[in-house]
């Protein structure tokens, strides 16, 4: 099916590894050109010369710059220098956002102010800044990639559960704000997908029971319907989607990619 | 973005017509085999002769709500092309009305069309589907179910239903690599919606601002879709690139339904 992303300008947050990578790698091949940023300057590097490689062509990276998505000075930067080499922005993916880790008794503000920074702040933030190119262009597609936290609350995952309701909210909200400008905002919600984030709690999981790692993966694997983590390019491809002219009549929808793991029968 | 739909065999109930007719096709353009039934013989040969050219194409005439219509479909697809890797079970309809309006009955054969219908063509499907080592049962559920209003009261029930089948079934048959999810339509012109007089309730649930401004006559979008656009949804939930959707569903809607997630 042809997705009718050749030539089209995309911007991924937190690009440079993960879920992010794979999205930016995906909509390389079919032919949009990509601004990534990222924090760590080395894995942005390494980031954009595996785009062009699968692309086959260096011109599939517009910009690859390092930026914290939750500071606003970093990201109207990056989001000008988008626009001064590449002349437009058809696509924004936000996916950049780490997942923390509290309870009701050791969250702290700060820590909320920080999950609130990527995810909801950060999210918002980009959506501004790209937004007025985006009714200059008459069009527009905004992905936000927001995890099952929203759909699953859990007591040790407050920050994240507590953000990413306020991104849905936001989501929908925005979505409404904007549909008449012919741009269109979703979310992809993506859960167990191995990544690195996920090895890491696997190793954490392991540590701290004393389990091997078969024991440790299956409280995930367990946790889902098709008992398997999912992988990074299958987010990929599901993002795609959503932002293809294939899919020009999904606006403020949220779409599940979590293998069955989520409850809700309106999922 | 290549979705590894050649040679894969899928049937696609009310296929000889509206969103049917368009998933059958795009199933086609995909290089899928596609079997279709619908209930008017005639308008089913018309629309088989209209898609031979696209690829192999065959149909039957078949009501959904017959248990033995659903069992004979599914045999003749797997008779027609040796095999079933996707079942599209989109036949349906909408039943308007209010309370006094609704007879028991009026609503029970609605479920029998939406729910039940559904359940026997999976029933008789998942079989052949576990013998292809799995594949995709996907249902087109009308957005009443999340969006309920006067006048939509059957509907609204049944398409909730329709929900909990999809999500239930998911769970059921996730671990045989069957992925069961939903594509959901509203605004989406066919000739089920020529005839439907949209909401007598604009204003029911949009802001004094929205209401004010004719925001809430139409979907955020402002315009209709067509059935390319679901289509394009179903073609892609049939994917394999759509590995790890399991009792998900997306909304193709223009942004019409009002739930944050």
């Amino acid at each position: 099916m042809d997705l009718d992303l050749e030539g089209k300008v995309a911007i991924v947050t937190g690009g440079s590894r993960g879920i992010g990578l794979a999205i930016a790698r995906r909509l390389a091949r079919e032919g949009a050109r990509l601004a990534i940023c990222a924090r760590d300057p080395a894995r942005l590097e390494a980031a954009a010369t595996s785009l062009a490689e699968a692309a086959g062509t260096t011109d599939a990276v517009v910009l690859a710059r390092p930026a914290d998505t939750s500071d606003a000075a970093a990201r109207r930067a990056f989001v000008e220098q988008v626009l001064a080499k590449a002349g437009r922005i058809d696509i924004l993916v936000n996916n950049a956002g780490t997942h923390l880790r509290a309870t009701v008794d050791d969250l702290t503000e700060e820590l909320l102010q920080r999950q609130l920074g990527d995810k909801v702040f950060g999210f918002l933030g980009m959506i501004q800044a790209v937004l007025p190119q985006m009714r200059r262009q008459g069009d527009g597609r905004i992905v936000n990639i927001i995890g099952q936290a929203t759909r699953h609350p859990h007591p040790d995952r407050l920050p994240s559960g507590i953000a990413n309701a306020a991104a849905q909210a936001m989501t929908k909200s925005v979505a409404d704000a904007v549909a008449r400008e012919n741009i269109r905002v979703n979310s992809v919600c993506p859960q167990y997908i191995e990544t690195d984030i996920i090895a890491a709690t696997i190793e954490r999981e392991m540590a701290a029971r004393g389990v091997d790692r078969a024991t440790a993966a299956s409280g995930f694997t367990r946790a889902n319907v098709l008992g398997r983590l999912g992988q990074a390019e299958e987010v990929a491809d599901l993002v795609a989607f959503m932002v293809s002219d294939r899919a020009d009549f999904v606006c403020g929808s949220s779409v599940s990619i979590d293998g069955g793991y989520n409850r809700y029968v309106f999922g | 973005m290549e979705l590894g739909l050649r040679d894969k065999v899928a049937i696609v109930t009310g296929g000889s017509s509206g969103i049917g007719f368009a998933v059958a096709r795009r199933l086609l353009r995909e290089g899928a085999k596609v079997f279709i039934c619908g209930r008017e013989p005639e308008r089913l040969e018309h629309s088989l002769a209209e898609l031979a050219s696209l690829g192999e194409v065959q149909g039957t005439s078949a009501h959904v709500d017959r248990p033995a219509d659903a069992e004979k479909l599914v045999e003749a697809a797997v008779a027609a092309f040796g095999g079933l890797d996707i079942v599209v079970s989109n036949a349906g309809t909408h039943l308007k009305g209010r309370l006094e309006e609704l007879s028991v009955e009026a609503v029970e054969a609605h479920f029998r069309t939406k729910v039940l219908g559904p359940w026997e063509l999976a029933r008789r499907a998942a079989p052949h589907l576990r013998r292809r080592g799995g594949g995709r049962f996907i249902l087109i559920i009308g957005q009443a179910g999340k969006v309920p209003g006067r006048g939509v009261l059957a509907s609204a029930v049944v398409n909730a239903a329709q929900h909990a089948f999809v999500k239930s079934l998911s769970d059921d048959l996730g671990r045989d690599g069957i992925l069961v999810n939903a594509v959901c339509p509203s605004r989406i012109a066919s000739p089920l919606t020529d005839r439907l007089e949209i909401d007598e309730e604009p204003y029911l649930g949009r802001s004094l601002e929205q209401q004010e401004s004719g925001w809430g006559r139409t979907v955020p979008l402002g315009r209709w879709g067509d059935a390319e656009d679901i289509a394009d949804a179903v073609a892609f939930m049939a994917s394999e690139r759509a590995g790890y959707l399991c009792g998900a569903n997306i909304d193709v809607d223009g942004g019409y339904q009002r739930m944050i997630f």
